[in-house]
């Protein structure tokens, strides 16, 4: 992942060769900006059912900042009044840890319109504790011969929003309210189980289906031109974002008991949870 | 530099065909063999994976044995496949030598398994009833269990090994609920013979 941003950093520094060519002609103002900053996930939950939950193993609510994170940033301002902004992030541990791709248009001076897609992975960590404390009689999982399962997933949503751009002088902010609909990518798990002092088998298959669920994501960004040079100017900048949204997971189980023959198949539907994201970064950015 | 550029390219080209082509392959011989000794080994089922167990006790929820089944006539067949020739340089070839076993087909088919019960083993299994369809085997590679008319159907297909030899595990699917429990495991081929063999008498625990 390393690799990753710094082929990012590189073709950010390869296009500006080119974009220069073309900047009197198409483009007004190129920012590239790098952060770092903490994120804060809670998500509600709530008393064991019946049925897997993989919302109730999802990675929040930690007691320390959930995670720090950097990024870096391009954003490219058209003539036209239409802007491009492109963004990724990584954890402390260079790990990819999200993506967002934007357009706006102002047809007005303070107001804009944006549109555009993101990607945030979550872990769900140690699910295989709901069968370990439910299926007392059983091995939890003798085909894996797994003790702690984990499960990385993409929430990918697309979006529409407002933007309220304000400008004095060397004082901007970038002021958005997002909404969109967003989904946890689908992923499928297993638990081979054993009655123990028997020679019953089972097989636990769960697959799950797309959970599409709305979204509110407003966000606010502050700048400040420090130094200006021509054309060039460096700066520090702050940004806030906060992801508000209800997450569910449904599923089809598949019980196979003995044989693959005659599985036990079921729709689950699983409640939804309050899911709340907050992201707050400071970093530096140049823009000509 | 070009012509010393191509020199090499054809040069390299060489040493790769003579090592692609050195790779061994096995012509594998047909052998056609019948099964005509049978051992049956009980198993401890009673943890998270069977292993061969070494008393005749078993759980009355985890009855297994592991049956071996060959044909004593015919000792382990290798072949060494020859290294392919091509030109090119001699020294580029496979390192390892190339074993081969040979395809084992039976010259009669198996027509019938059969495992009976010799004891009481509960009040609707008599002594002498054909409990085979309350069995079933553990297939390689395949998680669950499969049904016992599947394992004629692997019996019956030819196969490549280095000797007519197969083993299978069993798992009886019910609760014995007598103290003690035996059996008997019938091959039956087409011509009538039957190789069959009995279990140790097992003294049964009953599970919780």
């Amino acid at each position: 992942m390393r690799s990753l941003v710094l082929n990012a950093i590189g073709f950010f520094v390869l296009i500006m060769g080119p974009l220069e060519t073309y900047s009197q002609k198409m483009i007004e103002d190129i920012k590239i900006s790098t952060w770092y900053g903490t994120r804060e996930i809670t998500c509600a939950n709530f008393p064991a059912t019946s049925n897997l939950d993989f919302m109730e193993y999802l990675d929040a609510n930690s007691e320390y900042p959930e995670d720090d994170y950097a990024g870096l940033a391009t954003r490219i301002k058209f003539k036209g009044n239409w802007e491009a902004d492109l963004r990724f992030t990584v954890n402390s541990g260079w790990r990819p840890s999200g993506f967002t791709v934007k357009v706006n248009h102002f047809p007005f001076k303070y107001l804009g319109l944006s549109a555009g897609i993101f990607g945030y992975p979550y872990y769900i960590n140690a699910f295989d504790l709901y069968h370990t404390s439910r299926d007392l009689e059983y091995y939890t999982d003798i085909r894996h011969y797994s003790t702690h399962k984990q499960r990385l997933v993409s929430d990918i949503g697309i979006f529409t929003g407002l933007v309220i751009p304000l400008h004095f002088k060397f004082l901007h902010s970038i002021l958005q309210l997002n909404g969109g609909i967003s989904s946890f990518s689908k992923f499928s798990e297993s638990f081979g189980q054993k009655r123990i002092n028997s020679n019953l088998k089972r097989d636990i298959f769960y697959d799950t289906k797309n959970s599409f669920s709305w979204f509110l994501m407003p966000e606010a960004v502050v700048y400040i031109d420090l130094i200006k040079m021509k054309n060039l100017r460096f700066g520090i900048q702050t940004q806030m974002s906060w992801y508000t949204t209800n997450k569910y997971v449904n599923y089809q189980r598949t019980i196979s008991t003995w044989t693959s023959n005659n599985p036990v198949v079921e729709q689950i539907k699983n409640p939804k949870h309050p899911l709340k994201k907050f992201e707050f970064n400071v970093g530096t950015y140049f823009r000509w | 530099m070009k012509q010393t550029f191509k020199i090499l390219t054809i040069v390299v080209c060489v040493f790769l065909i003579r090592l692609t082509l050195s790779c061994c392959r096995c012509r594998e011989e047909l052998v056609n063999f019948d099964f005509n000794t049978i051992l049956i080994e009980n198993l401890d089922n009673s943890t998270w994976r069977p292993i061969q167990a070494h008393t005749n006790s078993m759980l009355s929820t985890a009855v297994a044995f592991e049956i071996h089944i060959s044909d004593s006539t015919i000792r382990e067949i290798h072949f060494m496949a020859h290294q392919r020739t091509s030109f090119g340089f001699p020294s580029a070839m496979a390192m390892q030598p190339c074993e081969c076993g040979s395809i084992f087909e039976l010259n009669n088919e198996i027509t019938k398994l059969a495992i009976l019960t010799l004891e009481d083993i509960s009040p609707q299994t008599p002594a002498g009833t054909d409990i085979t369809q309350r069995f079933l085997w553990g297939k390689e590679r395949e998680y669950l269990y499969q049904p016992m008319d599947s394992l004629l159907v692997n019996l019956n297909t030819p196969f490549i090994a280095f000797s007519p030899n197969k083993s299978m595990r069993v798992f009886y699917m019910d609760t014995v609920m007598t103290s003690q429990a035996q059996f008997v495991v019938e091959f039956q081929y087409a011509d009538g013979q039957i190789l069959s063999d009995t279990t140790n008498l097992i003294q049964i625990t009953q599970s919780n």
